[in-house]
């Protein structure tokens, strides 16, 4: 079976520094995969770059069997791949609908709405505050929002860029359980984490970053398991 | 010799020569054009390039300088050379004016007043037939400059020759003021507002200093016109010259001093290469400029600046020899108690943020702030420190009421913040922003600054040197040539707290300094907080990351809808009922009981 996400060598510079040096990951279908690493390891960059936000060289990106090194952002995300920023970047005078509305680049308003209520199964709380201007909802609301703009997009592949940065615990546990009930529906995520705590107990498999470059992969409880990762990135 | 005595000895020289070889009088009119032009785009840039404030009517200034010499000159006979320099003074005045009526504007509003205020100059000068002959034009004469026979120069020479050497004097002051604290703050102001108040930048006083200085030296421009025009007409004071202004500071390089200074000349120069064209020069600049602004948003000199051979060459140069990070200073408890809340809430509009909250902080104490998102905690580090006066209740640092002061009184008392969201100067380098931060250690005077007296200068190494140190001590020394924008989200908060720590504060309150951290990152934050602790300064953090707060913080307060639920040691509070059903949730709980089994 064709992975849902597959990258074969992907490698971006910023100026003279090497950000990412020739990353080869894939994410199956269905599969929650953790990205962990230090600040400044390369996890952004990766998302980013994905998506094509960053330039970057023919890196072998293939979606469900779609070549995608060739496309622009916009055509990245109507083949299914969607991402969720750091730092919860919603639109803080716009209400949490018409954030949401911006992550669907369709034109079909039922289709759209149908989107909408679906995202509010998943968060009840934003159904809520519907039409509150995302800029006053709290921390965990407005992570929520992020999340729920990228899943309008109906993606195949989710990525979270630090889903619980500046979250308190129990809503970390709530974006955690997300993770782990969303990929059930046939939607894979791309987890890049701080709290590799989190990511690797969300995760089914896990990918260490460390200057740009895969230092180790594998089933999520081998790598959280492993001595090194629990001495940089546990610390226990 | 000092650096600023060389520079302008050279402008000088330069000047000289550039006069003694010119002999067409075609070309010594239009360099000195370009020279005068190069004044005024250079006081153009002070307001907009360096404090980032659009103004379009900067006009205003160049006008009202020109009148004043020339009305002295017509109507009381004074010696225009004599009276140059007095043509400073009323764009001083005016800009010193503007600037402090204009205090609450910014963006769109601040250009639209300056715009105003020139149009009802143009207005005055229209009018006012008996002073300044209103549109029939003020005829000025200036007599030309004194000069030895010897030197066999013409008056246009001398003319050029004086224009040159002021275009050499006010370019290296304004050099100086940039690369001093006022500069930095007007740095601060232009790309993080909240920030700059935050680090004790007094902005509305040191943006009423920037107007007034860029409306001085338009000013003087203005009198530096009069032989080149001859006649004075109100069109002065319109949007020509003010466009003159922006569009030499955007075609040159917004963020140098060098670049406007090449696009006023230029502004002077390409019309008279384009005359070929005939009537179609003016269209064919324009057409020009929009090509500049298109392919080259940095101007012409940010594009030089980014060709390698160069940017290697700028690069070699700006990593200068630092001096020794200097190690943070401890503190000596001035109180026993530090900040005191009695009874502070918060309320927008209906929202009640923070309710009648009241603790107190000790001296050396580390107090964690928890809740869970949205309690009030963000809200209660603003109105600590000064971002958001309390709608009722009292807050004191140092027994002093504190509760209605601007953020920049509050930092300078020694209580100073960091930002959840991160908030530092993205354009500039790690230890720009650190230079920036250290702006109270040790301030010294503006004519220091203007002047680079060695005084100053000593006092600016021992600046770096503590604002070095500082950056040290968070563990980023060596980041301290790269772009702030460029560093990850974890160490661009790091980067906030080294900043704090450079405003020489005794208390610190910290807004998740540890968010984007890995535990290990966490842990060395930690390690440096306890570190400061024990150098005697207090801190009050806010932050979710349980594991190592609650290592490391004396005392928990934990707000709970805006409501303080809590108040007791880590291990009492981690116990409470209400803090585990309001914030903790099931799993925190056992996890906390599980680690606590080794201990």
């Amino acid at each position: 079976m064709t992975p849902a996400l597959q990258v074969a060598g992907l490698s971006v510079r910023y100026g003279a520094t090497l950000a990412l040096d020739g990353v080869a990951l894939e994410v199956r279908s269905g599969e929650v995969v953790a990205l962990v690493g230090a600040n400044g390891a390369g996890k952004s960059s990766l998302l980013n770059a994905l998506l094509g936000l960053v330039p970057h060289a023919d890196a072998g990106l293939q979606l469900h069997g779609r070549r995608l090194d060739a496309l622009a952002t916009r055509q990245r995300i109507e083949a299914g791949l969607a991402l969720s920023p750091e730092g919860r970047r919603v639109f803080p005078e716009l209400n949490v609908e018409e954030n949401l509305d911006l992550g669907d680049l369709g034109r079909d308003l039922a289709l759209r709405a149908a989107q909408r209520e679906g995202v509010y199964r998943w968060f009840p709380r934003l159904r809520e505050r519907r039409l509150q201007r995302a800029g006053t909802l709290s921390g965990g609301e407005q992570q929520m929002l992020a999340i729920g703009r990228a899943l309008m997009a109906r993606p195949r592949v989710l990525m979270l860029d630090e889903p619980t940065l500046g979250l308190a615990p129990l809503v970390v546990q709530e974006i955690a359980a997300f993770v782990r009930h969303v990929c059930a529906t046939g939607v894979s995520v791309l987890l890049a984490e701080q709290n590799a705590e989190m990511a690797l107990g969300a995760a089914d498999r896990a990918y260490v970053l460390q200057n740009g470059q895969v230092v180790m992969h594998g089933p999520a409880a081998e790598v959280a398991a492993h001595p090194d990762v629990r001495a940089a990135y546990l610390g226990l | 010799m000092s650096r600023t005595l060389r520079d302008v000895l050279l402008g000088v020289a330069a000047a000289a020569l550039l006069a003694a070889a010119l002999t067409s009088t075609y070309l010594l009119d239009v360099a000195a054009y370009a020279g005068v032009l190069a004044v005024f785009v250079l006081a153009v840039s002070v307001t907009f390039g360096q404090l980032g404030y659009v103004s379009f009517g900067h006009a205003a200034f160049l006008g009202l300088g020109a009148y004043t010499v020339g009305v002295l000159v017509t109507r009381y006979g004074w010696n225009y050379w004599a009276c140059l320099p007095l043509g400073l003074l009323p764009g001083l005045l005016l800009g010193g004016l503007i600037g402090v009526v204009s205090a609450r504007l910014s963006g769109a509003y601040f250009a639209i007043a300056t715009l105003v205020v020139a149009e009802i100059l143009v207005l005055l000068v229209m009018n006012w037939v008996d002073v300044t002959r209103g549109p029939m034009g003020l005829m000025v004469n200036a007599a030309p400059l004194p000069l030895p026979d010897w030197l066999g120069w013409n008056a246009q020479q001398g003319y050029l020759f004086v224009v040159g050497a002021s275009l050499a004097v006010v370019f290296v002051l304004l050099r100086n003021l940039r690369d001093s604290a006022t500069g930095r703050a007007w740095t601060a102001i232009r790309e993080a507002p909240a920030l700059a108040e935050s680090l004790g930048v007094a902005s509305a006083r040191s943006r009423v200093l920037n107007v007034a200085l860029s409306g001085a030296v338009a000013s003087f421009a203005g009198g530096l016109l009069i032989p080149k025009v001859f006649v004075l007409s109100p069109s002065l004071l319109g949007v020509g010259y003010s466009a003159t202004g922006i569009l030499g500071v955007i075609l040159g390089g917004k963020a140098t001093l060098v670049g406007p200074m090449l696009g006023g000349m230029l502004f002077a120069v390409i019309p008279e290469w384009l005359r070929f064209l005939g009537d179609l020069n003016f269209a064919a600049f324009a057409v020009l400029l929009l090509v500049v602004v298109r392919v080259l948003p940095g101007g012409l000199v940010g594009w030089l600046a980014a060709r390698p051979a160069l940017a290697r060459r700028l690069a070699a140069r700006s990593a200068r020899d630092w001096p020794a990070p200097a190690p943070v200073a401890p503190r000596t408890p001035r109180q026993a108690t530090v900040l005191e809340l009695a009874g502070a809430s918060r309320h927008f509009k209906g929202l009640k943020a923070v309710q009648d909250v009241s603790f107190a902080v000790r001296a050396g104490e580390i107090v964690g702030l928890i809740g869970p998102n949205g309690a009030g905690k963000t809200t209660l580090l603003s109105m600590l420190s000064g971002f958001l006066p309390p709608s009722a209740g009292s807050i004191r640092g140092f027994g002093r009421d504190i509760a209605h002061q601007a953020p920049h009184r509050v930092a300078r008392l020694g209580v100073v913040r960091s930002f959840q969201q991160t908030a530092l100067c993205a354009g500039q380098t790690v230890a720009m922003n650190m230079a920036i931060a250290s702006h109270m250690h040790r301030p010294a005077g503006l004519a220091g600054a203007l002047l680079r007296t060695r005084a100053w200068r000593e006092r600016e190494r021992e600046r770096m040197a503590h604002a070095l140190g500082c950056l040290a001590e968070v563990g980023l020394l060596a980041r301290r040539d790269e772009l702030a924008a460029n560093l990850p989200y974890g160490e661009q908060k790091l980067l906030g707290v080294a900043m704090a720590l450079a405003a020489g504060p005794d208390v610190l309150l910290l807004d998740e300094p540890a968010a984007g951290l890995n535990h290990v990152e966490a842990t060395r934050l930690a390690g440096v907080l306890s570190g400061l602790r024990d150098k005697g300064f207090t801190l009050v953090v806010v932050d979710h990351n349980l594991k190592m707060l609650m290592a490391l913080v004396d005392r928990v307060v934990v707000l709970h809808h805006g409501v303080k639920i809590a108040d007791g040691t880590p291990q009492a509070v981690a116990r409470m009922p209400a803090v585990v059903d309001a914030y903790l949730g099931g799993a925190h709980a056992q996890q906390q009981d599980a680690a606590e089994v080794p201990a």
